[in-house]
């Protein structure tokens, strides 16, 4: 007869650990905790009473409101959320978290790749590359290489929405605390543009030289809000208003929101500069909230212009898939919507170099960009890096790029300015 | 934080979480050696699939709580299960006042969350063979209070000390809990055609009762 202790421990030990996934869920959350409290060494006894007597007082506030509600809601309706919706909810929670520990960082590089596509569609068209010419916009998936005559996409572009400008790509740093994002970007004819932006001002050095006090001279830069005309006048007024969107997130071209997000699902695993990740396909309306606290002033009015005209122009609304590794770090987000004018539009970004992408100054502003010699980001990746297509449904695409970006210093602005 | 990876492997959990109150980072080496402990220890308490999910609170929770940590204790495995039993006891209150909500908001008759259903859906491993399915079922029946000290004390390996510092409960306690345990498993167990005879020899002395 064997001893029922060793029987327990037995069947104790034969429970399967956790797996994967749900290690990468528990990091995240602990990586979420970091982000939002961080290092708080001061914590002391009264502090802590003053605390739980502040919890306690929003306890019951919540509570009575919750009361409020749950009276008004036996009134009205039925049984509350479906299991499906809590799980939503519960992913939800879990991709915002991972923008916290990602924002949590300090920073980050990435590459972007943004192509849209046009309305019209003339299948037999060919897409020869003509001598002279910009390069032949081709759909996803399609081939452009050789002069093969193949179907691809019509060069005619969507009203208000210059052919040459259909694909944009490019590299850049974000800082997240203080905010600051350069990047720098091939725009169709319009050659390469760097562009810093700190959340309050703008400088577009190339392209219409937003901010400059003259050619060459970079001057204190202009307000982000007034940056929109811009941006809308040559990408279009919705286009522009969802890339502005990102340029007053706070977060650079990651502009996941909590009130953004609309529904979360599983999509799938797969990797991205072969660190495995978990990818999750979010909706999203496309606006954000400007109430959100941490915006400058600037981020707030440019965010309410934006979504004021997303709202009024019908806008479906954006799908994205966001991959994170098991760190928590959002290693890509790529996204597709549909613009009003029926052109479609797909922006993929590669984030990488986690809290080593040094600090980004701007024009004028002195200080040291490197980052720290001992700095070690969690990324593993070579300085190649792909997207395996995961065996979920995110569109399967290819994106090269090099690990660790770097913006050289401007030509045009008087004082140098280098990143990373 | 590389830098202080090789040595942070080979330190103390309170080592570890010390050095977490400055490289918040560090504290992932804490999420990796204790995780699967966890993980079964909250396995036996509730389902597995909300274990997954308290997972995380429990670690998410001893994060916050790092730098009230009593670095007098090497390691963090009981100061985690206390932890973990907390986040446990918050759960099943909260299921519970669902349920009863749900009920009254729905009027069906939903079933009520019993930890011995809970204990039903334990997965393991390999396919589990009779004697594996006797022993849950006999973990199920058992108290709460019965199943914690055998999966603690047994299951996980700790010493009396730490049961009894995990559960907030003198060392006495835990003795005679988990004698009144090992009695009451037998039981079952042999109610369940495992123990054809009944060992006489582990029953708890009089004495030993009454030390609580």
């Amino acid at each position: 007869v064997s001893d029922e202790l060793d029987e327990v421990r037995r069947y104790v030990n034969a429970i399967a650990p956790p797996d994967e996934e749900t290690m990468a869920k528990v990091k995240s959350r602990v990586g979420a905790a970091r982000a939002t409290r961080g290092i708080d060494p001061d914590r002391s006894g009264p502090s802590r009473r003053i605390n739980a007597v502040r919890w306690a007082a929003a306890v019951v506030v919540v509570l009575a409101i919750g009361a409020a509600l749950l009276v008004a809601s036996l009134g009205h309706h039925g049984p509350a959320k479906s299991m499906g919706a809590h799980l939503q909810d519960r992913l939800t929670r879990l991709v915002v978290d991972d923008v916290s520990v990602t924002v949590a960082a300090g920073s980050y590089d990435m590459t972007f790749t943004d192509t849209t596509t046009p309305a019209t569609v003339t299948p037999t068209t060919p897409c020869a590359k003509e001598s002279g010419g910009q390069g032949v916009l081709v759909g996803p998936g399609q081939q452009s290489t050789g002069t093969t005559a193949q179907p691809c996409w019509a060069q005619t572009a969507p009203p208000g929405i210059s052919s040459s400008l259909s694909s944009i790509s490019g590299h850049g740093t974000v800082d997240t605390n203080p905010y600051a994002m350069v990047t720098e970007s091939n725009v169709g004819s319009l050659g390469p543009i760097t562009l810093y932006d700190n959340g309050t001002n703008v400088w577009e050095i190339g392209g219409g030289d937003y901010g400059l006090s003259a050619p060459g001279q970079v001057g204190p830069g202009a307000p982000l809000s007034g940056y929109a005309g811009s941006v809308e006048g040559t990408v279009g007024q919705v286009q522009g208003a969802l890339d502005m969107e990102g340029l007053a997130s706070g977060t650079g071209y990651m502009d996941l929101e909590a009130r953004e997000i609309q529904g979360t699902q599983p999509a799938g695993t797969g990797s991205v500069d072969g660190v495995p990740v978990t990818i999750y396909k979010l909706s999203e309306s496309g606006l954000l909230d400007p109430n959100i606290g941490g915006l400058t002033s600037e981020q707030v009015s440019t965010i309410r212009a934006a979504d004021a005209i997303i709202k009024s122009s019908g806008f479906a609304g954006k799908t994205t898939w966001v991959s994170v590794d098991s760190e928590g770090y959002i290693r890509e987000q790529k996204t597709q919507y549909t613009l009003p004018d029926g052109s479609m539009v797909t922006e993929d970004t590669i984030l990488s170099n986690f809290g080593c992408a040094g600090t980004v100054l701007m024009p004028g502003q002195a200080g040291t960009s490197a980052p720290s010699a001992n700095c070690v980001s969690p990324d593993t990746a070579g300085a190649t890096g792909t997207t395996t297509p995961s065996t979920g449904s995110m569109p399967q695409t290819s994106t090269s790029m090099t690990a660790t970006p770097s913006i050289p210093p401007t030509t045009v602005a008087p004082t140098p300015v280098s990143t990373t | 934080m590389s830098d202080n990876g090789a040595s942070a492997k080979s330190s103390t959990d309170a080592v570890v979480i010390r050095q977490s109150l400055l490289d918040p980072r560090s504290f992932s080496l804490i999420v990796e050696r204790h995780a699967t402990s966890i993980f079964r220890y909250l396995v036996c308490r509730v389902d597995r699939s909300a274990s997954e999910d308290l997972l995380a609170d429990v670690f998410a929770a001893a994060f916050q709580a790092r730098d009230r940590y009593d670095a007098s204790y090497e390691s963090a495995l009981p100061w985690l299960l206390g932890i973990s039993t907390n986040v446990v006891r918050h759960y099943q209150r909260s299921e519970v006042r669902r349920g009863s909500m749900m009920r009254r908001l729905t009027h069906l008759n939903r079933r009520s969350i019993e930890v011995s259903e809970a204990i039903d859906a334990v997965a393991v491993t390999a396919e589990l063979h009779d004697e594996m399915l006797s022993m849950r079922r006999a973990l199920g029946a058992l108290s709460e209070s019965h199943r914690q000290v055998l999966v603690l004390s047994a299951g996980l390996g700790l010493s009396y000390e730490d049961v009894a510092r995990t559960l907030g409960i003198r060392i006495g306690t835990v003795r005679s809990r988990l004698s009144r345990a090992r009695r009451r498993l037998r039981e079952l167990l042999a109610a369940d055609g495992q123990y054809q005879e009944y060992d006489e020899s582990v029953q708890p002395s009089v004495a030993e009762e009454r030390q609580t």
